[in-house]
């Protein structure tokens, strides 16, 4: 009986539904449009799908966007120009975007979805959607030239300013959010990077954000200081894991697994050739016995891969990215002849590199383009 | 709850009155009509009245050449102790080419399909489309989208306008 009742719901239809009537796309069931915008990466055309009828543009809101992967910005086009040009990982295609015109402000970092601007005469500061040319207030910056570290969280909107990162000296950090005020002063300093002048290299000690902790690297000792941000506190140290080889590049990465400490060891007597060894944080025990946090080597991060470009590195789900592999990670690589970044992939698993097409002249600081 | 779908069949009947036998393992392709053999074991002839003889046609094509993938991977399992990766893969990549040239079909047709996918419950053959239709969309300006699927543009001009104002960007030819 339950079965008729399912079936015949429509039976009013049953002799009306006739194949000479043609179906009509604007018409499909609401539940069914975001379906197919799912299915639809590139940003651009996403933009397009929602501008072609009313009920299509209904049933699809700009927070259904796929994942999106992150966008360099070319270091040669500026807020001078009056519109900055963004390269896409995702789709490999160049965007160019129209900014209001201004000499002294420039792109200083990001906070994931946002780009961190500072007029350098006025210290003005802001964050900056370029895709809705959304704009949020800062207070005054606290450095003329300062450097912002990417919240790897979707829609955070935290900002955590410290100096242009290539000094010798500890940097203090400061945090706040848009609405706020004035900057608050995280507890405790950190090298962020340290460039080597004899040999031309540079070195970065790790930073991240995780689940409202922010987790920071000193370069001289190599143990990593993870402050609670909202009491300003310093919770735990974790030490150097006693494994690791010196002489790499090291990355804090927020994975989905959590933070993972990534460390780049680049050969250069062959430009082609690196190794990477990565360690998970983990609290508590081993073997039976309690220890204090620690880092424990992994060589497998399952089903995500990781993006590592300038200082900072970011995790995505494989499954979001069809043409992205998992357990690898994919960086870039400054080649100084040319000024370009060249894109790598390394794959955990097989422990090899591989090259992958590489964009035109960009720059050092990426976001995650977003709509909302 | 084993039950045997050796060749058990069904009668599924479609809006115009057409009658289609099918071995109930094709038939519980379509999650709806599985949790209707869950729930009355009995029965053997279903009435669909939202999906016309033709689209039902392709769907049960759809998903004879699925259950027969299927039950071909499984016996060269059996067979052999374990599947061999690469015969699973070449089976993967046949199957692939076989769903690509069943989406060989007008944009009509296509709606039709995602509309009885959705309506049986298909999740394969609703994936398969709605990927179809996504495809369809790439890389083409509002206008082209339009003309390819026959839809007639309600936005007016001013705010039409006033979208494209605001994301000038995604309406430019892009690099």
């Amino acid at each position: 009986m339950a079965l008729c009742a399912t079936l015949c719901l429509n039976n009013q239809t049953f002799s009306e539904t006739k194949r000479s009537e043609k179906p009509d796309w604007s018409d499909l069931p609401p539940e069914l449009i975001p379906l197919i915008s799912q299915k639809i990466a590139d940003i651009s055309d996403f933009v397009r799908f929602r501008v072609v009828c009313k009920r299509w543009r209904s049933a699809v809101q700009v927070s259904d966007l796929a994942p999106q992967l992150p966008w360099i910005i070319d270091e040669f086009v500026s807020f001078k120009k009056g519109y900055l040009r963004f390269y896409s990982i995702l789709s490999g295609k160049t965007y160019t975007i129209k900014v209001p015109q201004s000499t002294d402000k420039s792109v200083r970092g990001s906070t994931y979805n946002y780009l961190l601007t500072c007029n350098s005469q006025t210290l003005e500061c802001s964050i900056f959607n370029p895709l809705t040319v959304e704009e949020l207030s800062l207070p005054q910056a606290k450095f003329q030239f300062p450097s912002c570290v990417p919240y790897p969280e979707q829609s955070s909107r935290y900002v955590v300013m410290s100096k242009s990162p290539l000094t010798e000296d500890c940097t203090p950090l400061f945090l706040c959010q848009p609405g706020d005020y004035k900057w608050t002063r995280i507890n405790g300093s950190l090298t962020q990077s340290r460039y080597r002048k004899e040999r031309g290299e540079f070195f970065n000690s790790g930073f991240t954000f995780y689940d409202g902790r922010c987790y920071a690297t000193d370069l001289k000792t190599g143990s990593t200081k993870v402050i609670d941000l909202v009491t300003r506190t310093m919770i735990y140290v974790v030490p150097l894991p006693e494994s690791e080889l010196p002489g790499g590049f090291v990355y804090l990465v927020a994975s989905f697994g959590g933070i993972l400490r990534v460390c780049h060891y680049k050969m250069y007597s062959e430009e082609t050739v690196c190794y990477f060894s990565v360690y998970r944080l983990e609290l508590g025990h081993r073997d039976g016995n309690a220890i204090g946090p620690c880092w424990v080597e992994i060589d497998n991060i399952s089903n995500q891969f990781l993006f590592l470009h300038d200082i900072h590195g970011c995790a995505f789900r494989a499954e979001d990215f069809p043409r992205f592999a998992a357990n690898g990670i994919y960086f870039s690589k400054e080649n100084s002849m040319k000024k370009t970044f060249e894109l790598f992939r390394y794959d955990l698993k097989k422990r090899k590199l591989e090259v992958l097409p590489a964009p035109v002249t960009l720059g050092h600081v990426w976001f995650v383009p977003s709509l909302c | 709850m084993a039950r045997s779908s050796t060749e058990n069949m069904i009668t599924l009947m479609s809006s115009d009155g057409e009658e289609f036998m099918v071995t109930e393992k094709v038939a519980r392709e379509c999650t709806t009509i599985r949790n209707m053999l869950e729930d009355d074991c009995v029965i053997t002839n279903i009435p669909l009245p939202n999906v016309t003889s033709d689209i039902l046609s392709m769907v049960i094509e759809y998903c004879m050449e699925h259950v027969a993938a299927a039950e071909k991977a499984a016996a060269e399992t059996a067979e052999k102790g374990s599947s061999s990766a690469p015969a699973a893969a070449k089976a993967n990549k046949d199957l692939e080419e076989w769903d690509k040239a069943f989406m060989n079909v007008d944009v009509y047709t296509l709606c039709d399909l995602i509309l009885a996918a959705n309506y049986l419950n298909v999740s394969g053959l609703l994936d398969l489309t709605i990927q179809t239709a996504a495809n369809l969309i790439k890389g083409k300006s509002p206008e082209q989208i339009r003309k390819t699927f026959h839809i007639q543009n309600d936005l007016s001009l001013e705010e039409e306008e006033k979208i494209r104002s605001q994301t000038p960007w995604a309406f430019e030819k892009s690099e």
